[in-house]
């Protein structure tokens, strides 16, 4: 515990005075704690707290930069979907994958979505088998099925503030939890929910 | 002895170094003659869901309006007078308040609001209101008028509707056949797309009985639609006047997630004609349906059954 600074007292030493004054001003020193980033210059201390943490992510948090973008992580029925062969949390030894953002992969409105595609058996359930049941692409409208009948589950969308623009736009979250799907069967019909 | 101003300095520079701390990121810093205090920003984490709805008083217009924060449905971004509500500049929502009737909620009740009944009793049988006495000005804090408006999500769907028809089948009786008829007139004026819309008073789209449905007396609706907010607008105290900016909105939301919709059937070709056979005379479906669909009769089952199957009636979750 860091007490009061020495006094002088009448009679002492001058010098013992000094030395436990300056032995006190050392315990003055700021320190970082947990969360705290202090640097020190010759006009003092400057105290950094680190950005207070968002307290809710969700699961398939998507970021875009630099033309690609990546998903966190997220499950559909408990599997974790696959960017080129990598699961989207990423993988010992491998760098987080990403899916490169397409231009002309946009709508005429400028909308793109980033989804899950969820690769089904004949019985409508997840092809658990299969290393890529479940992968990230980017399509340019928020469909439900895939042409080839793979049920799409809408994780993001991108919006060009101008439609004929270049830019990938504005991102807008749309999953924030992990999902299940399920099929009514014959008529191929796939749900979507936490 | 001396102290050399070497020393003093350096220890001096010793503690401006180390001692005497600055504000960096996300620090706020307060210098009192007891000591410093250092604390972190107080800037505490939001998470803005989606469907926030943030009114404001537009003195132009003099009307109250609203922005939504983007939400989706099934991934699409709904539309506010057919502009989406993701585009650059985000459209504006009309709100039309219309003042509450009856008692107020309790939240505002406690900043003032009054019942506009309230003071007023029904005296015995004559019907006569008269002043109840019990309530004094005195003891009530000032009064306040409160005004309340709901935004709501549609999503226009095929509808099913019918209505039975009799064919003689001799001394049999009669054969009547209910089919089905699929009306896509709203989806093909507004088309799939989720729509936000406000109103003074929500009220969600009602699924005809299954007696009203058979006789061809109700229509099924057009539409799913969802409650997303009520925005409260309360006056100033003692307030004589029209609804304007001095008003203070607070917010009720009641969805805060993105939404999927899917209606109860995706393939309403396959709707087929429900089919009866009775020995009752013709022109007398009301009896006939009367007595099918009293409880315990199988047929009655049957019909409910087939019925439901083929109810296009849609269901909001959220994901």
């Amino acid at each position: 515990m860091h007490t009061l600074p020495p006094q002088a007292e009448k009679g002492k030493s001058v010098r013992q005075a000094w030395d436990a004054l300056v032995k006190w001003a050392r315990g003055t020193a700021i320190l970082s704690g947990p969360g705290v980033r202090i640097s020190r210059s010759a006009g003092g201390t400057t105290v950094s707290f680190h950005a207070p943490r968002q307290s809710f992510r969700g699961a398939f948090r998507v970021n875009v930069s630099g033309g690609k973008a990546t998903v966190g992580v997220g499950t559909i029925n408990g599997a974790e979907p696959t960017i080129n062969g990598v699961k989207i949390g990423g993988e010992k030894g491998k760098p987080i994958p990403s899916i490169i953002l397409r231009p002309a992969k946009y709508d005429d409105e400028g909308r793109s979505w980033i989804c899950a595609v969820v690769k089904v058996t004949a019985a409508g359930k997840i092809d658990a088998a299969a290393r890529d049941a479940i992968t990230i692409v980017q399509t340019d409208h928020p469909t439900k099925v895939l042409e080839d009948g793979r049920p799409v589950a809408p994780l993001a969308m991108l919006r060009r503030a101008d439609p004929k623009g270049t830019d990938f736009g504005e991102l807008y979250q749309v999953a924030f939890f992990n999902l299940n799907m399920w099929g009514t069967g014959t008529d191929a019909r796939f749900f979507f929910a936490p | 002895m001396k102290i050399p101003a070497r020393e003093w300095n350096k220890l001096l520079e010793w503690l401006v170094r180390n001692a005497h701390p600055l504000a960096g990121e996300n620090c706020r810093i307060s210098r009192r003659s007891s000591g410093t205090m250092i604390m972190p920003e107080a800037r505490a984490f939001r998470f803005r869901h989606p469907w926030q709805v943030t009114p404001a008083w537009n003195a132009d217009t003099k009307s109250w309006w609203a922005t939504v924060r983007p939400g989706f449905v099934n991934g699409t971004d709904p539309t506010i007078d057919g502009v989406p509500i993701t585009a650059t500049p985000a459209p504006w929502l009309g709100l039309p308040f219309d003042e509450i009737s009856g008692p107020p909620p309790k939240f505002f009740a406690d900043l003032g609001v009054r019942d506009p009944d309230e003071g007023f009793r029904t005296g015995g049988s004559t019907g006569v209101q008269i002043v109840d006495e019990s309530w004094r000005d005195d003891f009530r804090p000032a009064a306040r008028r409160l005004a309340k408006c709901d935004v709501s999500l549609s999503v226009a769907r095929a509808a099913l509707d019918g209505a039975p028809t009799a064919q003689d089948a001799g001394a049999t009786g009669q054969n009547i056949e209910w089919t089905p008829s699929i009306n896509t007139g709203l989806l093909d004026s507004r088309g799939a797309r989720p729509v936000l819309q406000a109103s003074a008073a929500f009220s969600p789209p009602k699924t005809p009985s299954l007696m009203d449905r058979l006789m061809g007396t109700a229509s099924d609706p057009q539409e799913d639609a969802i409650l997303i907010a009520t925005v409260y607008l309360l006056s100033p105290a003692n307030f004589d006047g029209p609804i304007n900016g001095s008003w203070t909105p607070y917010i009720k939301g009641a969805c805060f997630w993105n939404l999927a919709h899917a209606p109860r059937v995706a393939k309403l070709g396959d709707a087929t004609p429900i089919r009866l056979a009775t020995g009752l005379a013709g022109g007398m479906f009301d009896g006939f349906f009367n007595q099918l669909l009293a409880p315990g009769n199988d047929a009655a089952d049957r019909i409910a059954g087939a019925m439901a199957s083929q109810s296009s009636e849609g269901r909001f979750w959220t994901v």
